[in-house]
């Protein structure tokens, strides 16, 4: 269902949202632009180019507690959630729960991200000034797909929006809302969407990325890609599909908490045993788990575009470049050690 | 100045006296710089030099192994100079490109904080120096320039006040260590933070262990750390750590009147002694 | 002064109740603890509040311990060694003073309330100082009263 909306009528939207669901959307909190729980309308930011940490944070929170213990007794986490809405979500990040699904729902379920994943509405908002770091079109996704939305809310600006459903339940929350969309509409749409597409610079050719790592496993092109990154954690944080997890005992609560393989004893074995425990090889995992391993075994990329790699890396490390320039041709054997 | 720094760092590696050159680059998008390493004379007009050089590059002379040319602005020499006193680099196969430097600006193009107060415009020690022509002062002095001005409204709160701050900056923390893998004196081989027996810093991102780790971090860069705010500037959610590491090195100055990263024979404060040293707050 | 209560009396008031400040205390084991035990051997009367930790110098206590036991949720702590001069190590002390000068500057300016942290030096011999500073430290960090810094976040939680 598609219906056109003023920006009054989808402001009386998301007011009815906010009396009946849990809210969370885009805000300015001390100059980050981050995903909270927001009451108010005015809160909400319209025009952003996307969010610092991505919304998996709410389906895989950076700190969760599986369970409680105390002198014996075992407290298992509350389970039930209000149901909430998450509001002005890009397609790049709607995209990358999609991914975050393959994972955490498809052989195995694993409960607390189900529950979650069950209880959210994701109410999309198209995005028509895309970043230099974007590169969404090259990995199957593009600034105004509604892919893992229930309602994506196009721009069309001058105060009018398209609102498009992608489920039933965003279906039943466009239901007498707003007028007709007829082909004049339509056509904006489109122009719009052609034009931001446009605007997005990088292409990556995605193709040949799978060959090119598998020929390149030893390649010394690792060596010298790496040598700027300081391994520290925010590529991984920061991504959306990034989905590393540890597993710790914290004062009586069993907690799950964000781990990335760029950190050292990521890998570290009780033995002291560290399979990964070079720079280099800590670099490449990133790689080869996004676009080898998650390729092979679920036949997608692990990346959405939203180039926030890009954005935060602390020493400007290029990560569409770095794949790009991946030699065709096996390269020498790295140097040891 | 460039074309000097591109020739000298081309005789370097013309002579062998180095084998690789960290420097700085363009970056992809060529709106800001990235580190680079260069092991080849073609290799030197890849080096540039703007007000967008704000990496330490020190960082990376651990790692590299080897005869090493470093291009270095004065701040980035104080840090050399402290991993010197503390034996973790061997001066002799370091080459110092010392670069002449106003000050530096973040992406937005302000001017770093830190350069705002900067004595080492002029490097403090070097093999060679490259000179700016042109020496107009780009920094509009301020009235709050003062060393420590930037402490000044922290100071003045009470304490509580002080700990609500605090923890909402520390509320933040994502536990990225970008403050600690940054860190040209964060050299541990192994960080406390990563130890799990016993398990000093709960490693999740909670309000206990990131008040923890900040506190640690901040406390063991005490009479080290140079100022050189990389911490602060690559802090994915703006934590004001310049904040908690210039408290350090103001009390360290007035107590025991050390400033860091200046005379590569001293000793580090906190591995010293007086035998007079302030003892008033002990019954 | 003129005290008619019984010793029984007077010792119920020593007994921590809840409400009572608890403090560590980490005593270098040359001097600092040998002077509590000879203000227990010689029935010195002082507050129970503190929670002593024997250390081998004063030296071995790491500011960090000072801050998990303020994280762990205990009111206040104390650091005792020898006078300056008369380490046993015969340094260690001075390093310890040092390290304590300058960390709790950065407990204050976290936000720590300064009667939180204390310092003392006693030697083997000072039973009587022992009991005083004990006296003074828990009087002082009840003035600061319980330390609430992360039970306030728990009950939100909860």
């Amino acid at each position: 269902m598609k219906r056109l909306l003023k920006k009054e009528e989808l402001n009386r939207l998301l007011l009815g949202l906010m009396k009946e669901y849990d809210v969370i959307a885009p805000i300015d909190e001390e100059g980050l632009i981050l995903f909270r729980p927001v009451t108010k309308v005015e809160q909400v930011l319209w025009d952003y180019p996307n969010s610092l940490k991505p919304v998996k944070e709410f389906f895989l929170p950076p700190r969760e507690v599986l369970f409680q213990f105390k002198r014996g007794k075992v407290q298992p986490a509350n389970l039930s959630l209000k149901k909430r809405v998450i509001w002005g979500v890009r397609p790049c990040d709607a995209r990358s729960l999609l991914l975050l699904d393959k994972v955490f729902l498809d052989s195995t379920q694993d409960v607390y991200y189900r529950e979650k994943r069950k209880s959210t509405l994701l109410v999309g908002l198209s995005c028509n000034h895309p970043e230099k770091s974007c590169f969404c079109t090259s990995f199957a996704s593009g600034p105004h797909h509604k892919e893992g939305m229930d309602l994506l809310i196009a721009d069309l600006e001058e105060g009018i929006f398209l609102l498009e459903s992608n489920s039933p339940e965003g279906e039943q929350l466009l239901k007498g809302r707003g007028k007709e969309v007829n082909k004049i509409d339509e056509k904006i749409r489109t122009k719009i969407k052609e034009k931001t597409e446009r605007k997005i610079e990088r292409k990556l050719k995605p193709s040949q990325f799978l060959e090119r790592l598998t020929n390149g496993f030893d390649s010394s092109y690792w060596e010298k890609a790496s040598r700027q990154c300081i391994s520290c954690g925010i590529c991984r944080y920061l991504c959306p599909t990034c989905h590393c997890f540890d597993i710790a005992d914290e004062e009586g609560e069993r907690v799950r908490f964000w781990d990335g393989c760029s950190f050292r004893n990521f890998t570290k074995m009780t033995s002291g045993e560290n399979p990964r425990f070079g720079k280099r090889e800590r670099f490449k995992q990133w790689y080869y788990h996004k676009f080898g391993y998650f390729k092979e075994n679920h036949g997608v990329f692990l990346c959405v575009g939203c180039g926030r790699c890009l954005r935060n890396c602390p020493v400007k490390i290029d990560f569409s470049e770095v794949l790009q320039q991946l030699p065709a041709q096996a390269q020498t054997p790295a140097r040891e050690g | 100045m460039l074309e000097q720094l591109r020739k000298k760092a081309k005789e370097l590696l013309k002579n062998k006296e180095v084998e690789v050159i960290i420097g700085y680059q363009k970056s992809n998008n060529n709106s800001f710089t990235t580190p680079c390493f260069i092991e080849s004379e073609d290799g030197v007009d890849r080096l540039t030099w703007d007000e967008h050089c704000v990496y330490n590059l020190s960082l990376y002379l651990k790692e590299v192994k080897g005869k090493v040319g470093i291009v270095a602005k004065g701040c980035d020499v104080k840090s050399i100079v402290a991993l010197m006193q503390e034996n973790q680099i061997d001066r002799d196969r370091i080459k110092i490109i010392a670069l002449e430097c106003q000050a530096q600006v973040d992406q937005e193009g302000q001017i770093l904080e830190k350069c705002r107060t900067c004595q080492v415009h002029i490097p403090g020690m070097y093999d060679e120096l490259v000179r700016s022509k042109t020496s107009p002062s780009k920094i509009e002095s301020k009235e709050s320039d003062k060393e420590y001005s930037v402490l000044e409204e922290l100071e003045a709160k009470s304490t509580p006040e002080r700990w609500q701050f605090w923890q909402r900056q520390f509320e933040k923390c994502i536990r990225c260590y970008a403050c600690r893998q940054v860190c040209p004196l964060c050299y541990c081989s192994e960080c406390i933070s990563e130890k799990t027996a016993p398990q000093w810093i709960l490693p999740s991102p909670s309000l206990k262990g990131n008040t923890t780790w900040n506190i640690v971090r901040a406390f063991h860069l005490a009479g080290r750390c140079i100022d050189c705010g990389e911490c602060e500037r690559v802090c994915p959610v703006n934590i004001p750590l310049r904040r908690l590491n210039k408290k350090m090195e103001k009390e360290i100055q007035t107590m025991f009147n050390y400033v860091p990263g200046l005379d590569s024979k001293k000793k580090p404060p906190l591995v010293d002694f007086r035998v007079d040293d302030p003892q008033e707050f002990i019954r | 002064m003129n005290d008619n209560r019984s010793v029984k009396e007077k010792n119920l008031e020593l007994k921590p109740s809840p409400e009572k400040v608890k403090i560590a205390a980490f005593l270098c084991k040359w001097c600092s603890y040998a002077g509590a035990d000879l203000a227990g051997g010689s029935r010195k009367k002082y507050p129970p509040n503190v929670i002593v930790i024997r250390t081998s110098c004063s030296a071995r206590t790491n500011p960090l311990f000072v801050w998990k036991s303020l994280e762990k949720g205990l009111d206040g702590v104390l650091v005792s060694g020898c006078h300056p001069g008369e380490c046993h190590y015969s340094e260690g002390n001075y390093h310890t003073r040092r390290n304590f000068a300058v960390f709790r500057k950065l407990l204050e300016y976290i936000g720590i309330e300064p009667e939180r942290f204390h310092m003392s030096w006693v030697s083997a011999a000072e039973g009587d100082k022992w009991a005083q500073v004990v006296k003074e430290v828990v009087k002082t960090v009840e003035s600061a009263g319980p330390n609430t810094y992360f039970s306030k976040k728990k009950e939100d939680n909860a």
